[in-house]
């Protein structure tokens, strides 16, 4: 089945299918180590978040986390991203009851130089052949991840469809990763299992 | 966007080397190993240098290992030297690449990746580099990456980033003129095999496309003359090696690297020979992908009728160069049978997979392998 990207129901997806996956389970049996992606709201993503399903499952990835952890948000162009849509940051957030076609209509009037800098923080942690989190964070909730990966909306978008993959995107300039890269370079083939699994996931359009 | 990284000058010809003679270095360090030190190499290259301090680092030994890597690293930061020349096959340069950043940064060689960031870690290229190849097949003159064989692991690593390509490759006709038929036959397959990779490679860009698809044509017209002694054509072998070279280090190696790498580590068996093994299997394995398409047109161009004649010809190349055509004629079927599932599993952890045309998985390289070994076509 189809999900949206971004969504929690992407993210539970993606567990689902590494989780399942014998050949991943094979291939990272000695793999320990977690990535923390911050993807950057970027004019793409302005331009989708005006499909209120889209803008939909991103509200789903804030309501995920619970609202005291939110406060990671605060003061942060994510912040002032969410209270142009109505929503406050470290407050109880029911996607069920939102009027997301009224909330889409006010990401078409938002300029993007005003939200410059918003992101969103997802946890990917792996530990001998598990997927353990697959899970939307605030900033600095996750201490010390062993890589991170940031980068613009647009460019996650295109590793999510399978239009190109992760390590072409870093070499393109696309994305950035900093961590423990001697430690991938060993273990390319859980990293390459992972990231085709990653593009296998439908992406309702 | 897209890079494309390439020594500053390359220099070729007969008398190539006495581009040394205006290098106004005072301390230089020569890597090479122990052949190339007794052919009277590296008193060749001295014989051009006016520093007043040579070093000699002449411990690289074949498929070198990281530990190698850094013994070299520690004559180098002993020395401080402002140059380092690297003469030899594609080990030394390897070791040579390794150690110019190694000597000035304190890292495990595993962590140059092409995505770190050298110079925020220390690097500020102290020293300059400039490589001599004298085998005609690695290209590692001209490519930003080092294959360097964990001991302790039975595997290849390959550190890589674009800081590290020399930044002068000298081709000097006079160091391949004595070389050994085997290894021009070994060499020319591996520089075939850059250039194939390079032209499949997802990674494929017009400059790369360019380079791989002269170099293939090169090749193809003059390895086997090369291999009967003709100078010429070693001549133009030594430049198409450089020209792959710049071809595949642009646009990457794949899935016979992979094959290659692992093979090769296991039964410590010459580069040029596994990579050349692989070559033509994988090339079927590609007809089933996109990858068809340009190889088709590749064949094209070589006046073959399609990429299925042009894998046939490679195995007739194979044949005249007296090369194996089967893992059954290097290795024993038990001690195949033992590495099959270490084979595999380092296949798919080696870095050059990602940039297939094809990826295979578990069973799909457990299958190559098989093939490979018994000789029989891949039609999967």
């Amino acid at each position: 089945m189809a999900v949206v990207y971004p969504s929690k129901e992407w993210l539970d997806e993606l567990k689902k299918r590494v989780n399942s996956d014998e050949l991943y389970k094979k291939v990272a049996a000695n793999w320990e180590g977690d990535y923390l992606c911050i993807v950057e709201i970027d004019q793409e993503a302005l331009k989708e978040f005006q499909k209120p399903k889209v803008l939909g499952g991103l509200i789903s990835m804030l309501a995920a986390i619970p609202k005291e952890r939110r406060a990671g948000y605060k003061g942060t162009p994510t912040e002032k991203f969410a209270k142009m849509l109505g929503l406050e940051i470290d407050q109880d957030i029911d996607p069920s009851k939102l009027n997301l076609e009224e909330m889409a209509k006010k990401v078409a009037q938002i300029k993007f130089e005003d939200i410059k800098g918003a992101a969103t923080y997802i946890w990917l942690d792996f530990w001998h052949g598990e997927m353990r989190h697959s899970e939307p964070v605030a900033p600095g909730d996750v201490k010390n991840p062993r890589f991170i990966l940031s980068g613009p909306f647009s460019a996650f978008k295109e590793i999510v469809l399978g239009k190109v993959d992760p390590t072409t995107q870093i070499m393109r300039g696309k994305l950035k990763l900093k961590g423990d890269l001697g430690y991938m370079m060993r273990n390319t083939a859980t990293v390459n299992r992972f990231s085709q699994l990653m593009s296998s996931v439908p992406i309702e359009s | 966007m897209w890079t494309f990284v390439s020594p500053r000058f390359i220099v070729y010809g007969d008398d190539a080397l006495s581009f040394l003679e205006g290098e106004r270095a005072s301390r230089v360090l020569i890597v090479a190993d122990e052949s190339i030190t007794k052919l009277g190499f590296v008193d060749m290259v001295k014989s051009y240098l006016k520093a007043e301090k040579i070093e000699v680092f002449s411990d690289v030994e074949p498929e070198p290992s990281i530990e190698t890597a850094l013994k070299c690293t520690k004559v180098a930061r002993d020395l401080q030297p402002q140059l380092i020349v690297a003469i030899g096959g594609g080990s030394v340069m390897d070791v040579a690449k390794a150690a110019r950043v190694l000597m000035e940064v304190d890292i495990d060689p595993i962590a140059i990746t092409p995505f770190t960031d050298l110079f925020e870690l220390g690097y500020t290229k102290k020293a300059k580099l400039i490589a001599v190849p004298t085998t005609s097949g690695t290209g590692a003159d001209v490519t930003w990456t080092s294959v360097l064989t964990d001991k302790a692991e039975h595997r290849k690593l390959t550190p890589a980033n674009k800081e590290i390509v020399p930044d002068v490759t000298i081709l000097d006709y006079r160091v391949v003129a004595t070389m050994p038929k085997r290894l021009i036959a070994g060499s020319g397959l591996d520089a075939l095999t850059h250039a194939v990779e390079g032209i499949v490679s997802v990674w494929r860009n017009e400059f790369s496309d360019a380079l791989c698809e002269k170099a293939i044509e090169i090749i193809m017209n003059n390895l086997e003359r090369s291999y009967m002694g003709d100078a010429e054509a070693r001549a133009k072998m030594h430049i198409a090696a450089t020209m792959a070279g710049l071809g595949f280090g642009n646009s990457q190696v794949g899935l016979v690297h992979s094959l290659g790498h692992t093979f090769g580590a296991i039964f410590k068996q010459h580069h040029g020979l596994c990579v050349g093994l692989f070559l033509p299997y994988v090339m079927q394995f590609y007809l089933k992908s996109d990858a068809k398409t340009r190889m088709d047109a590749l064949a094209r161009k070589l006046g073959l009728r399609d990429a299925e004649r042009f894998i046939d010809k490679i195995f007739e190349l194979m044949k005249k160069v007296e090369l194996p055509t089967k893992l059954s004629e290097v290795i024993s079927r038990e001690s195949f049978e033992k590495s099959l599932e270490s084979l595999v599993m380092n296949t798919l952890n080696d870095s050059s997979l990602g940039m297939s045309p094809r990826i295979p998985d578990y069973d799909q390289t457990k299958r190559i392998y098989e093939c490979a070994f018994e000789g029989r076509r891949i039609d999967f």
